[in-house]
């Protein structure tokens, strides 16, 4: 049970590594030439949030692809579904700590190239944990990055299963029906007041409930390929 | 080491794989798993490896279900095992964690014997090589069902002979249920201890060897002599060229002795033709 759990780990962690790698070098070296192009040309004020939306669709193509790249491989070598989901999700949990932990670095080494080496007071970084406060610490930009990372990667997980198992045309109905909803008026409210809730304390909350709902997403998830067979090409 | 079927039905959309397909298996032996291209062959050994579910019936592989503990089984596709992103050395490691009786010094000297290099990625293999890596992972396994669904795409003729040396070599090393599926039947017949013809997804015949060949039999003789031995039963194939004509007969009701006394000439059916034969459309795949 536990060899497997540990295989299916090691063979999500291997892939993601290299993937991983590369998306930290083409986003780091983006920084960078941000900030020197900043610092050479430009006289206004530079507003950089981009690493964090760079993060999360990365984490939502790799959630996505999980099923059809991982789950298909692990299971025709030995595991259960069980054993994948349980391998899966610890595997989610260990990449969006260690995804965020790089990235609230990546952020601070630039916050501290600008602001303290270069003395851009022009240049100013975005991330989301600066909803909680101004400067927010170390630990609470990478909890709130770890949090929105496991949701992302969990979410795209679903609909990856979903697509998988029911088909292109179930899978795009599927998305067309969570857009629709989202572009309901009363959903619109609620985002509003998420992202720009009251207290710091109310929008970590959220954030919280966002982990959970990536949480409840993965077992539906467990609902959808639990009966599911993995040779697509003859599905 | 075991493998049962039983009722197992499986459709495609409208398309039906498998027909209340029965069967058991008792290794250790090795097991040719035959029939024509779209036969359910595919189908059932991806439902042995727990891959595929079954619509109706069940499966037992070693005494439990392969959705529910599948590790003793190992599966190598005629393509597409492997992550193409990884390198040799990635793939073996990996495979070591998930097959609890793997033997990484033998993994090694196979990919030797295959000239496979541990740092190349599987994207840069050529097809020889891909098989050539799966039969390394399938044999390193020692998993107590192996299974192997055409392996040797892009594998020459030399190669393949390894396979076939090799196989046997490892099945005296360490008996197991080998399930071979082929194409490529009159190479690998002589390596076959029980044969398995599956038919529009049903069992169409399951017979040891030795049986199959004494039950099966062809007939030359003049035209007259062999009309006058078949006496009006149906053989499963019949030419005639130049006067003269050759009758294929399987089943427990022919006796080749018997043939002989009507001065009919008497061979054995490579069991390429006989499954053939039995699979024919113009018979329906009966006899």
């Amino acid at each position: 049970m536990m060899n497997n759990i540990k295989a299916v780990i090691h063979y999500e962690w291997t892939g993601t590594k290299k993937a991983a790698s590369v998306f930290w070098i083409i986003l780091g070296s983006t920084v960078l030439l941000s900030i020197i192009s900043a610092y050479s040309f430009t006289d206004g004020e530079v507003y950089m949030g981009g690493t964090s939306i760079a993060l999360f669709a990365y984490l939502t193509i790799t959630g996505f692809i999980a099923v059809k790249d991982s789950m298909s491989y692990c299971i025709q070598r030995g595991a259960t579904r069980n054993q994948f989901l349980a391998g899966i999700g610890l595997s989610f949990l260990v990449t969006s700590i260690i995804m965020a932990v790089i990235h609230t670095i990546l952020v601070e080494l630039a916050i501290l190239v600008t602001k303290d080496f270069l003395n851009l007071k022009t240049v100013h970084f975005f991330r989301l944990s600066d909803l909680l406060s101004t400067s927010p610490s170390f630990l609470s930009a990478t909890v709130v990055d770890m949090l929105l990372s496991f949701f992302c990667l969990a979410t795209a997980f679903l609909i990856g299963a979903i697509f998988f198992r029911f088909g292109k045309t179930i899978g795009l109905s599927f998305l067309a029906f969570s857009g629709l909803i989202l572009m309901n008026a009363s959903i619109q409210t609620k985002i509003g007041s998420f992202l720009f809730g009251d207290s710091s304390n109310a929008i970590l909350m959220d954030f919280v409930i966002l982990f959970f709902l990536g949480v409840i997403c993965f077992f539906i998830t467990w609902l959808i390929i639990r009966k599911t067979s993995i040779h697509p090409s003859i599905q | 080491m075991n493998v049962q079927f039983d009722n197992v039905t499986k459709k495609f959309g409208s398309q039906t794989a498998l027909n209340s397909l029965s069967f058991t298996l008792n290794g250790p032996k090795i097991v040719g798993l035959l029939g024509r291209n779209g036969a359910g062959k595919t189908t059932a050994l991806n439902m042995m490896a727990g891959c595929i579910f079954p619509d109706n019936g069940s499966i037992v592989v070693n005494g439990s279900s392969p959705f529910a503990q599948p590790n003793n089984v190992c599966l190598i596709n005629e393509s597409g095992n492997f992550k193409k992103d990884f390198s040799i050395k990635e793939t073996l490691k990996s495979a070591s964690l998930f097959y609890p009786n793997w033997d990484q010094k033998r993994a090694e000297e196979l990919l030797d014997l295959f000239h496979l290099k541990k740092s190349k990625k599987v994207k840069s293999l050529s097809k020889g090589m891909e098989s050539g890596l799966g039969i390394t992972v399938g044999l390193a396994s020692y998993s107590p069902v192996t299974i192997f669904d055409e392996p040797y795409i892009g594998l020459d003729a030399a190669a393949r002979s390894r396979f076939y040396d090799l196989l046997i070599e490892e099945y005296e090393r360490q008996p197991r249920l080998f399930i071979l599926s082929t194409h490529l039947i009159d190479e690998a017949a002589k390596l076959f201890e029980d044969v398995f013809i599956i038919h529009k997804g049903a069992l169409l015949l399951h017979q040891d060897v030795e049986t199959l060949r004494s039950m099966s039999f062809s007939i030359t003789g003049t035209k007259k002599d062999v009309t006058e031995y078949l006496n009006g039963k149906a053989p499963i194939h019949r030419k005639e060229f130049a006067g003269r004509a050759t009758a294929y007969v399987y089943g427990s009701e022919w006796n080749r002795h018997e043939a002989e006394l009507y001065r009919l000439d008497t061979d054995s059916i490579p069991i390429q033709e006989l499954m053939v034969h039995l699979t024919d459309s113009h018979t329906g795949g009966k006899k």
